[in-house]
C-alpha cells in the first residue's frame, strides 16, 4: 500500500492554485536586456515556462553583476524561480528562490508565492521541517488567498506523512481538518484520506474507524473515493489479523461496490469538467489550475480501480471471512452466495465458490450447495484459476447423496472419475458411485463398478480397503452368499497382514460372515464365526445383533441352553436387541413348555425393563401363560393389574392387544360378564378421571361386541371419539373411532381424529388410514384437490404391500382400503389426466388382493372412460368382462351391459346393440335396475327385443332340447 | 479527537428534530455556503453567497446583509454546499426530520432543472421520511417531480426506483395476499440492488411471511421432525425466514433500522426452534454492530438468561418470542424460483 500512496501523494506536490499573482511590467527599448526581459515576460504570461526560464536565466546570467540592473534582477528572482518551479526544477528554482526571499523588498503577494513553492520543494527534497516553516508561514498570513492558505496548511499535514511522523501527522489532521474541511470541501477531503491513512500508520484503529465513519458521512466531498475505499479494506483485514472482527465488519461494510465507485468518480469528473470549463470561460487561472490538478487525481483514482477488477470479491470475501470466524456460517454463506452469483468471475470468486458449498454441506443445506457447484460451474469452470472443478463436482455429488438422490449422486461422481481419472480425487469418486449405485439396489452394477476399481488401484491405495470390502457387501445385499463369504473371509485374511488403511471393516466383515452362514441356514458355521466375532470385537456396533443372531443359531440347532446365554449377554444399552433377547428367551421356553420358566421370565422382564415398550407383549405372554396352566382366572387378574397398572398411559405398544386379550379370557356367555366389567371399569376411570384408560376400555367394549352388533360397536366408537384427545390417544383407537365416525356421517368429528392422527403420530403405521379416510372427507365435501392431495400421501405412506410398478410407474397398495383409494383417484384424474386414471383402472383390475366389487368397478370405470373419450372399440371389452366375471353385483353387470350397448351402437352395430340391450332387458336379476328399463325402450327402437337362445356371456344354462331339434 | 466527534454530533443535531421555524432560519444563516456559476461565465467566477429560497422569478441569495434575487436566465448552474446536520438530515430520512426536509424542499424545489442543483436530494429524503410516515401520495408527487424535472441523471433514476418503492407499497395495499407474494418474490429473483429499499422492504415483508408459515406447519404438524413428507417443507419456510432476515445487515448493512430489526426477527426465529447458542450470537451480533438499534435493550436483557442457560445446560425459563399479530391468509408456495435468487430454496 505504501508505495502506490506515495506516487498519489507526491502528485499532490503538483497542486499549484495558480500564481497569475505576479508579472513585471517593463517598458525598455527594444535589442536591449529589455528584449529578453520583455520576452520573458511575455513567455511567462503565456505560461511558457521553459523559455521564460530559459531568458530570465540569460538575463541573470549576463546582467546580475551589473549594478545597473539591481532592482530589475530583483523583479527577475522570483519569476525565475517560479518558472523554474513550473517545470519541477526544484534544483534551479532553490537558489532564486532563496535570494528572493532573502530581498525584504520583495512584494508580500510574491513572498507568500515564493514561501508556499519553496514549501513544496522542500518536501520533494525531504526537508520537511523546512517545508513546514514555509507552508505555516503562507497560511499564517491571512492576506493570502483563502485556497491557498488550505492548499499550505494540506500540504504542511502532508509533510508529516511524507516524513512518516504519524503522530505529527494525526496531531496535524486533529487540529486543523475541520477548519480544512470549512474552508474548502475537496481539501478538506484530501486531508481527511491524509488523516485515515495517518492513524492507520499510527495503529491507532479505533480512531481509524471513527474516522472512516465520519468520512463516510460525507463521501460526496472526497475526490479519492478509491484510495479511501482501499484504506478501509486494508483497515479491515487488520482487524480480521487481530481478530476483532466486528470491527472488521464495522469497516467492511463502508465499502462501496466497484461499480458504485466507478459512478461516483464519474460523476464527479463530469461535475469537475464542468467547473473546469466555467474556470476557464470566465478567465479564473486560479481556479482552473486548481481544477486541473484535481482532474488528475481522479482520473488517476479512476485508472487505478480499472486495474482491481478483483476489489469486489476481496472486499465480500473479507466480510465474509469475518462472519466466518464469528462461528457465523449461514450469514458468510449468503455473502458468499451472492458474491459468487452476481460478481465477475476471478480466483478470489473462485476460491470463495468452493468455501460456500462446504459452508451449505455444513448446514446441511444439500440443494443449496448442489446450486452453488452448478453456478461455479456455469461461471467459472472455463477459467483458467478454475483448479477446484473436480472438488466442487464431487461436493455436488455429495450434496445429492445428502438428499438421498442415489441416482444423481452416482451420475455426479461417475463425472468427476471420467473427467479427472488422474486426480486424487477420482478413485474416491469411484467408489462412491459404486456405493450409491448400491444404494439404488443395482448390485450387478455396483460389483462391476467397485471390481474395476479394484483391478486400477494398488492394494496399499486408500480406497482399497473400502472398495473391497464393499464388493463383498454386494454380494451380500445380492444374497450371494457363499460368494459374498468367500470375499469376506480374503477381506479378513489380507486386513491381518495389515497395510495402511487396512482393516476399517474387520468387524463388520466379522459378522456379516457370521450372518451370511445363517442366512443359508448354515448354523454351525454361523455360531462358529459369530462366537469369533463376539470374542475378538466386542466394542463393535454390530455386537448385539450379532449375539441375537447366535441365540437365533444356537436355538435352530436345538442348543436351547446355549441360546439362552447368549440371548442374555445382550446389553441393555442396546435396548432393542436387548428386549428381542428376552423374547426369544420367552419362547425358547415356550418351546421347551416350560410354562414356570416363562412366567419367571416374564415377570423378571417387568421388573428390570419397567420402561420398555414391550412391557405389554410381557403381560401378554403371562396371560397366556396361565391360561395356559388352565389357570383362567389368574390370565384374567394378570390382564386386569397390567390393564389398571398401564391403561392409562398416553402410548404404549402393544397395550391395545391385552385389552383385545381379555376377550380370549372370557368365552361363550361370559362375554357379556366381560361387557359388564368394561362398563363397570369405565365407570370408575372416568371417576378418576383417568381420560386414556377410559377411552381403550370403551374402544375395548365396541371391539368385543363388534362381531355380534357391528351397528352397535360403531356408534359406540363414534361417541367414544368425541370424548378423545387426539394427542393422548393412541393411534390405533384414534383410527377406529375416526372411521367410526365417518361411516355415521359425522363427518366433522372424522376429520378431527384424522387430523390429530396425522399430526401427532407421523410414524404410526395407522397414518395411511388417517390419510385415506381425509381423502374420502375431502371427497364428500367435493374438495377435489385436497382429496387427491390426502390419496397421495396415502401411496406414500402406506406400509401394506404394494403392487409392482406398470410401466408407467403406477403401483397402488394392495388391499382393500388401497383398492378403494385407487379407485376414487382414478376418478378423480379422469376429468384431467384419462391416462393416468386407466392406468389405475389397469392396476385394481390386475390385483388379486384387492375385492372383486372393486375390481368390478375398475372394469367399469375403464369401460366408461373409454367412451368418454370416443373410444367406443376399446370400451368394449371392459364392459364385457364385468358381466363375464362379476356377476355378483347387479347394479355394475346392469351398467356393464347399458355401456355395451351404447358402444356398439357408436360402432354403428345396432343389431348386436339390439342383442345386448334384450340380454340385459330379459335377466331376472336386473330386473329392477334402471338400465334393464332403458334397454327394454331401447331394443324395442332398435326393432324389438330379442329372445336369445345363448345369451353373451351369460350364465344361464342352455334350455334342454326337445326331440326334433325344437327349443 | 472526543470533542471533535462532539462538535459533529453537535452539528448533525441542529438540523434534525429542528421545527419549520428554525429550519426557516437556519436556511438563511447559513452563511456563503453555496455557489452559482453564470450563464454567461465572462460575467466573473463562481459566486459564494447563501441560496434562501428558489422563487418563481429567480433564486434568492443572501450574502452578508444583502439579499437579491437572481433571475434563473442568469444562472449557469448552482451547488447548495451541506452542512453536517445537512447531510444527516438527508441520509438518514426520518420520520423527525419531516418539519425541517419540507422547509428545505419547499424552498429549493424550483431549483432542481438547474444544473448542479443538489435541492433533489432534499426532495428524495423527504419522498422517504413520507413513506415512512406513510404519507405515500405526497411521496410520489415528490418523486415524480423529481424524475420529470431534476437535472441529474442518477438523481432521476433514484427517483424512479422510490416510486417502484412506492408503487409496491400500493400493491401490498390493494392486492390479494397471494399476488403481493408473488409480486414480492419477483422482486427478489430480479435481484437488482440499485432500488436498497424495495428490496429491504419486499425482504422484510417476505420474512414476515416465511415466519409465519413455519409457526403454521409446525402447529399443523407438531411432530414435522418425523414426517418426510412435512419436514423439508418445513425446513424450507425456517432456512427462508432466516435469510431473509440476515438479508439487510449483510447486503445493506447501512441500513441500520431495517438491518437491527433484521437481526431482531431472525433472534425471534431461534427463540422459536429453541436454538438458544444461534439466539445468543446474533444477539450478539446486534449489539456489537447496533448498538443504538431500538431492539438493544430488550436483547441486552435478554441475552443474560440466555447465556446461563448456556452455561448451566439447562433450557431457559420461557424466553418466548415476540408474538406479532397473525396473518389474515395463509402463504401460497413461492413461484419457480429464476436463475440467480439469492433465496431460492
Amino acid at each position: 500500500m505504501l508505495q502506490p500512496f506515495r506516487i498519489a501523494l507526491l502528485s499532490l506536490l503538483f497542486l499549484i492554485a495558480g500564481q497569475g499573482v505576479y508579472s513585471q511590467d517593463v517598458e525598455t527599448p527594444a535589442g536591449t536586456p529589455t528584449e529578453m526581459l520583455q520576452a520573458g515576460n511575455a513567455a511567462y504570461l503565456a505560461q511558457n515556462w521553459e523559455e521564460a526560464s530559459k531568458l530570465f536565466q540569460s538575463f541573470l546570467d549576463t546582467y546580475e553583476a551589473d549594478a545597473t540592473f539591481a532592482d530589475t534582477v530583483k523583479k527577475v528572482k522570483p519569476l525565475l524561480a517560479l518558472a523554474y518551479i513550473r517545470q519541477a526544477k526544484f534544483d534551479l528554482a532553490e537558489k532564486p528562490m532563496a535570494e528572493a526571499l532573502a530581498d525584504p523588498t520583495v512584494e508580500p503577494a510574491v513572498r507568500s508565492e515564493l514561501r508556499f513553492f519553496s514549501g513544496l520543494a522542500a518536501i520533494q527534497a525531504g526537508k520537511h521541517e523546512e517545508a513546514r516553516k514555509h507552508l505555516g508561514g503562507v497560511f499564517g498570513d491571512p492576506t493570502v488567498e483563502a485556497s491557498r492558505r488550505m492548499e499550505a496548511l494540506v500540504l504542511g499535514g502532508m509533510s508529516y506523512v511524507m516524513e512518516e511522523n504519524w503522530p505529527g501527522a494525526v496531531t496535524f489532521f486533529t487540529k486543523y481538518g475541520k477548519e480544512i474541511r470549512a474552508s474548502s470541501p475537496e481539501a478538506g477531503g484530501r486531508a481527511d484520506i491524509l488523516h485515515l491513512h495517518a492513524l492507520m500508520k499510527a495503529e491507532r484503529w479505533d480512531e481509524s474507524i471513527t474516522l472512516a465513519r465520519s468520512i463516510f458521512a460525507r463521501l460526496d466531498q472526497v475526490r479519492q473515493v478509491v484510495t479511501y475505499s482501499s484504506l478501509l479494506i486494508e483497515l479491515g483485514s487488520k482487524f480480521l489479523e487481530q481478530e476483532q472482527y466486528y470491527k472488521a465488519i464495522a469497516v467492511l461494510r463502508l465499502v462501496p461496490l466497484r461499480a458504485d465507485i466507478v459512478q461516483m468518480q464519474k460523476a464527479k469528473l463530469y461535475e469537475a469538467d464542468a467547473d473546469l470549463q466555467y474556470a476557464s470561460a470566465s478567465k479564473n487561472i486560479v481556479r482552473q489550475t486548481q481544477i486541473q490538478t484535481s482532474l488528475k487525481e481522479m482520473e488517476k483514482d479512476l485508472e487505478n480501480i480499472e486495474k482491481m477488477p478483483q476489489f469486489d470479491s476481496g472486499s465480500r470475501l473479507r466480510f465474509a471471512q469475518a462472519y466466518f470466524s464469528l462461528g457465523r456460517l449461514r450469514e458468510a454463506s449468503l455473502i458468499l452466495d451472492q458474491m459468487v452469483r452476481q460478481m465477475p468471475p476471478d480466483a478470489l470468486v473462485e476460491s470463495a465458490s468452493v468455501n460456500l458449498i462446504s459452508g451449505w454441506m455444513s448446514l446441511e443445506r444439500w440443494n443449496r450447495a448442489v446450486r452453488a457447484a452448478d453456478v461455479y460451474i456455469e461461471r467459472l469452470a472455463n477459467l483458467p484459476e478454475a483448479k477446484s472443478l473436480s472438488g466442487v463436482l464431487f461436493a455436488r455429488a455429495q450434496a445429492y447423496e445428502g438428499q438421498y438422490e442415489y441416482a444423481k449422486a452416482a451420475e455426479g461422481y461417475a463425472e468427476v472419475a471420467k473427467r479427472f481419472p488422474q486426480d486424487e480425487l477420482a478413485a474416491r469418486a469411484r467408489f462412491m458411485e459404486a456405493y450409491n449405485v448400491l444404494q439404488l439396489e443395482q448390485y450387478a452394477e455396483a460389483g462391476r463398478l467397485l471390481e474395476s476399481l479394484l483391478k486400477d488401484i494398488p492394494d496399499d491405495h486408500e480406497m482399497w480397503d473400502h472398495a473391497f470390502f464393499w464388493r463383498g457387501m454386494v454380494f451380500y445385499f445380492n444374497q450371494q452368499w457363499e460368494t459374498a463369504r468367500s470375499h469376506l473371509l480374503d477381506y479378513l485374511e489380507r486386513s491381518l497382514k495389515g497395510g495402511a488403511g487396512r482393516g476399517e471393516y474387520v468387524d463388520d466383515a466379522m459378522f456379516r460372515l457370521g450372518y451370511a452362514y445363517f442366512s443359508e441356514a448354515i448354523y454351525d458355521r454361523a455360531i462358529e464365526e459369530l462366537e469369533r466375532f463376539e470374542k475378538k470385537e466386542p466394542t463393535s456396533e454390530w455386537l448385539a445383533e450379532a449375539q441375537l443372531t447366535l441365540g437365533d443359531s444356537y436355538a435352530a440347532l436345538g442348543e436351547l441352553e446355549k441360546a439362552q446365554e447368549a440371548y442374555q449377554r445382550i446389553e441393555a444399552a442396546a435396548s432393542g436387541f436387548h428386549d428381542e433377547g428376552w423374547m426369544k428367551r420367552g419362547q425358547i421356553f415356550k418351546a421347551q413348555k416350560d410354562l414356570a420358566g416363562m412366567k419367571t421370565l416374564y415377570e423378571a422382564f417387568l421388573t428390570e425393563r419397567a420402561e420398555s415398550p414391550r412391557v405389554a407383549e410381557a403381560l401378554n405372554w403371562l396371560g397366556w401363560v396361565a391360561k395356559q396352566e388352565g389357570k383362567i382366572e389368574d390370565a384374567r387378574q394378570i390382564y386386569w393389574e397390567a390393564i389398571r397398572r398401564l391403561g392409562n398411559d398416553k402410548v404404549r405398544p402393544g397395550l391395545e392387544d391385552i385389552f383385545i386379550g381379555l376377550n380370549s379370557l372370557y368365552s361363550g356367555d361370559q362375554k357379556q360378564e366381560l361387557q359388564a366389567l368394561l362398563q363397570k371399569e369405565r365407570s370408575s376411570a372416568e371417576s378418576r378421571q383417568q381420560r386414556n384408560y377410559f377411552v381403550r376400555l370403551g374402544w375395548a367394549e365396541a371391539q368385543l361386541i363388534q362381531r355380534a352388533q357391528p351397528d352397535e360397536s360403531r356408534v359406540m366408537l363414534a361417541r367414544l371419539g368425541e370424548k378423545i384427545e387426539p394427542k393422548e390417544t393412541a393411534p390405533r383407537v384414534l383410527v377406529d373411532c375416526a372411521e367410526a365416525q365417518a361411516q355415521i356421517g359425522d363427518n366433522k368429528g372424522a376429520e378431527r381424529l384424522f387430523e390429530g392422527l396425522r399430526k401427532w403420530y407421523p410414524r404410526a403405521p395407522e397414518r395411511d388410514r388417517a390419510f385415506a379416510g381425509l381423502g374420502f372427507l375431502a371427497l364428500a365435501q367435493n374438495n377435489e384437490p385436497r382429496a387427491l392431495d390426502m390419496f397421495d400421501r396415502f401411496e406414500k405412506t402406506a406400509v401394506m404391500p404394494k403392487s409392482a410398478p406398470d410401466a408407467n410407474g403406477v403401483s397402488i397398495v394392495e388391499a382393500e382400503i388401497g383398492g378403494k383409494v385407487a379407485l376414487a383417484r382414478a376418478r378423480l384424474l379422469e376429468s384431467g389426466k384419462k391416462d393416468l386414471a386407466l392406468n389405475l383402472y389397469a392396476a385394481i383390475q390386475k390385483s388379486k388382493a384387492i375385492p372383486s366389487r372393486l375390481r368390478a368397478e375398475a372394469f367399469l370405470g375403464a369401460g366408461h372412460l373409454h367412451a368418454q373419450r370416443g373410444q367406443p372399440r376399446e370400451a368394449l371389452p371392459y364392459f364385457e368382462q364385468v358381466y363375464v366375471l362379476f356377476n355378483r353385483y347387479p347394479e355394475l353387470v346392469a351398467k356393464a351391459y347399458w355401456g355395451r350397448g351404447q358402444a356398439l351402437e357408436k360402432l354403428g352395430k345396432s343389431d348386436q346393440a339390439r342383442e345386448v340391450y334384450s340380454e340385459l332387458a330379459l335377466r331376472d336379476d336386473l330386473k329392477t335396475t334402471r338400465e334393464s328399463l332403458e334397454a327394454r325402450q331401447r331394443a324395442i327402437t332398435l326393432g324389438g327385443l330379442i329372445e336369445a337362445k345363448v345369451p353373451e356371456g351369460g350364465e344361464i344354462p342352455p334350455a334342454p332340447t326337445q326331440p326334433g331339434g325344437a327349443s | 479527537m472526543k470533542a471533535w466527534i462532539c462538535c459533529l454530533l453537535l452539528s448533525s443535531v441542529s438540523a434534525f428534530g429542528q421545527t419549520p421555524d428554525q429550519a426557516s432560519r437556519a436556511l438563511s444563516q447559513r452563511g456563503d455556503l453555496d455557489e452559482i456559476r453564470w450563464s454567461d461565465p465572462s460575467k466573473g467566477p463562481a459566486f459564494r453567497a447563501g441560496i434562501i429560497r428558489a422563487l418563481a422569478e429567480g433564486l434568492e441569495v443572501q450574502r452578508g446583509a444583502v439579499k437579491r434575487v437572481l433571475a434563473y436566465d442568469q444562472i449557469g448552474s448552482v451547488k447548495f454546499g451541506l452542512t453536517m446536520g445537512e447531510r444527516q438530515l438527508i441520509a438518514e430520512a426520518k420520520p423527525e426530520g419531516l418539519p425541517a426536509l419540507k422547509v428545505f424542499w419547499e424552498a429549493r424545489r424550483l431549483s432542481i432543472p438547474i444544473q448542479g442543483s443538489n435541492a433533489g436530494d432534499f426532495g428524495l429524503a423527504l419522498a422517504r421520511s413520507l413513506r415512512k410516515t406513510e404519507a405515500h401520495d405526497e411521496a410520489l408527487t415528490i418523486v415524480k417531480e423529481i424524475a420529470e424535472k431534476d437535472s441529474d441523471p442518477q438523481r432521476r433514476a433514484r427517483a424512479k426506483a422510490e416510486s417502484d418503492t412506492l408503487a409496491f407499497i400500493q400493491v401490498m395495499k390493494s392486492e390479494k395476499p397471494e399476488e403481493v407474494e408473488k409480486r414480492a418474490w419477483a422482486v427478489t429473483e430480479a435481484a437488482d440492488e440499485s432500488n436498497p429499499d424495495l428490496m429491504l422492504l419486499v425482504t422484510g415483508f417476505l420474512m414476515k411471511k416465511e415466519f409465519a408459515a413455519l409457526k403454521d406447519i409446525e402447529t399443523e404438524n407438531p411432530r414435522w421432525m418425523e414426517d418426510d413428507e412435512v419436514k423439508p417443507q418445513r425446513d424450507r419456510h425456517y432456512h427462508l425466514s432466516l435469510d431473509l432476515a440476515l438479508y439487510p445487515s449483510l447486503f445493506h448493512p447501512l441500513a441500520e433500522a431495517e438491518s437491527a430489526d433484521g437481526l431482531w426477527q431472525a433472534a425471534q426465529v431461534y427463540l422459536h426452534t429453541r436454538e438458544t447458542a444461534r439466539v445468543v450470537h446474533v444477539l450478539e451480533d446486534l449489539l456489537a454492530l447496533y448498538s443504538d438499534s431500538i431492539h438493544s435493550v430488550k436483547a441486552k436483557e435478554m441475552l443474560i438468561p440466555l447465556k446461563a442457560s448456556l452455561e448451566s445446560g439447562k433450557p431457559v425459563a420461557e424466553a418466548k418470542p415476540e408474538e406479532k399479530p397473525q396473518e389474515a391468509e395463509p402463504m401460497g408456495p413461492p413461484p419457480p424460483p429464476k436463475r440467480y435468487n439469492l433465496f431460492e430454496d
